[in-house]
């Protein structure tokens, strides 16, 4: 089933589209808060810092909405999950995301497609180099940004990202899968 | 498109699905199927405040304080709310007009309108050590940037364009003034005298029509290494 979309909502102003994606994605966005978090005051605490988020960057919310709505619910899980795990990290509770990549049996070339496989190793990789991912090519954030946000610099973030995107593209062609250049 | 870069489209919806399956019961839920939060009232006090006014709750304290402060200067500068005592003029160049007040000085602007296209690609390429980029924000007549370093200290430039009868005050009062040539441009430096105020750094771009405009409690040199670094790049 496809996310929600708005855009029955016709011409709008930036307030009433956004108040309107607050009031259809709260409670959904305070679930998946709560279930990384477990526990409801911090999944409050995510859930307020992810809409004002989203909030800052209405350009991009707008940007995606006009592109494919069907998107917003996962880029606002996105968001609301990286609140959720820097919650966490500050916390010194880290370890709730192992980072030994345990990726699942493959089912087969022919059976299931290199898109699937594709993610389903995203949904096995470790934190490490997934959140960063997300964060650079969902949320379209810049190295600086995303160094910011991890204490890390900008070069570590560089280093990190082409490395998970690099360990994706050798595992699907471990796996007889051919995508990117392996940059 | 590049091999490189049609994976990195293929990366990106990937994520988001991966997300979306991660999740997938609560997105896909009906709402009257997921359990009711029980908020607390320090949430739904926010809650309240949010729905009223979304935008001005996002905005980060510092940018509140940069608009806050712009917004003001161009309010009273426009307005003529001002006492001179002995006021002094000097047309130092064909588009500003320099006025010393008791509390204020002011700088009204004469000249023709600049590109509103750049607002926002002229950054500074030099930063203090261990700043970054932490906000930034490209409005009708500005272009608001905020940098950050791990001790929470904050650099605010601006860069603005002033359309004709605009002008810019500035405190007078906590602060020493001195002229200043940055990359052919003229200014102002204002020095603060008094402990946790500002030091301001005002220069006026006559060729492109702009004004760029840095404060902070940080050193005023690094301030004008700032200024001297500034170039046009690609995006805003």
């Amino acid at each position: 089933m496809l996310a929600v979309c708005l855009s029955v909502l016709g011409e709008q102003s930036d307030k009433d589209l956004f108040l309107e994606f607050f009031s259809r994605y709260e409670k959904k966005l305070y679930h998946v808060a709560l279930s990384i978090l477990q526990d409801p005051t911090l999944a409050e605490d995510a859930v307020q810092e992810a809409f004002l988020r989203v909030a800052r960057h209405f350009k991009t919310f707008k940007k995606i909405f006009e592109k494919s709505c069907q998107e917003i619910g996962p880029w606002a899980v996105t968001i609301v999950k990286n609140v959720s795990i820097d919650i966490l990290r500050k916390r010194g509770r880290e370890a709730a995301f192992p980072e030994e990549w345990d990726p699942p049996s493959p089912v087969g070339v022919e059976a299931e497609t290199g898109y699937d496989r594709l993610v389903a190793l995203i949904r096995s990789m470790p934190e490490t180099y997934r959140q960063v991912l997300e964060m650079k090519f969902v949320l379209e954030m810049k190295d600086r940004e995303i160094g910011k946000a991890l204490g890390l610099s900008a070069d570590a973030v560089s280093q990190r990202v082409r490395r998970g995107r690099k360990l994706l593209i050798e595992k699907l062609r471990e796996e007889g899968y051919e995508y990117g250049s392996g940059k | 498109m590049e091999a490189g870069n049609e994976f990195d489209v293929l990366l990106r919806r990937a994520l988001l699905d991966g997300v979306r399956a991660d999740h997938e019961d609560i997105l896909t839920a009906d709402m009257v199927a997921l359990p009711e939060p029980v908020y607390s009232m320090g949430y739904l006090q926010w809650q309240q405040k949010l729905r009223k006014a979304p935008f001005r709750r996002a905005v980060p304290q510092g940018r509140r304080i940069l608009r806050a402060a712009a917004c003001l200067l161009l309010v009273l500068g426009l307005s003529g709310i001002l006492a001179w005592t002995n006021p002094t003029t000097r047309a130092w160049v064909e588009k500003y007009i320099f006025q010393h007040g008791e509390a204020v000085d002011q700088y009204e602007f004469r000249g023709q309108d600049g590109d509103p296209a750049l607002l926002g690609t002229i950054v500074p390429g030099y930063l203090p050590e261990g700043f970054v980029e932490t906000e930034r924000d490209v409005a009708p007549l500005s272009a608001d940037f905020i940098y950050q370093n791990e001790k929470e200290q904050v650099i605010y430039y601006s860069h603005i364009l002033l359309s004709q009868g605009g002008a810019i005050l500035f405190d007078n009062e906590h602060s020493t003034r001195s002229n200043i040539t940055v990359n052919d441009m003229n200014g102002y430096l204002y020095t603060a005298i008094s402990e946790n105020y500002f030091n301001h750094l005002i220069l006026f771009d006559e060729e492109n029509g702009f004004v760029y405009y840095f404060f902070s409690t940080t050193s005023e040199k690094e301030l004008v290494k700032m200024a001297e670094s500034l170039g046009i790049t690609g995006e805003n």
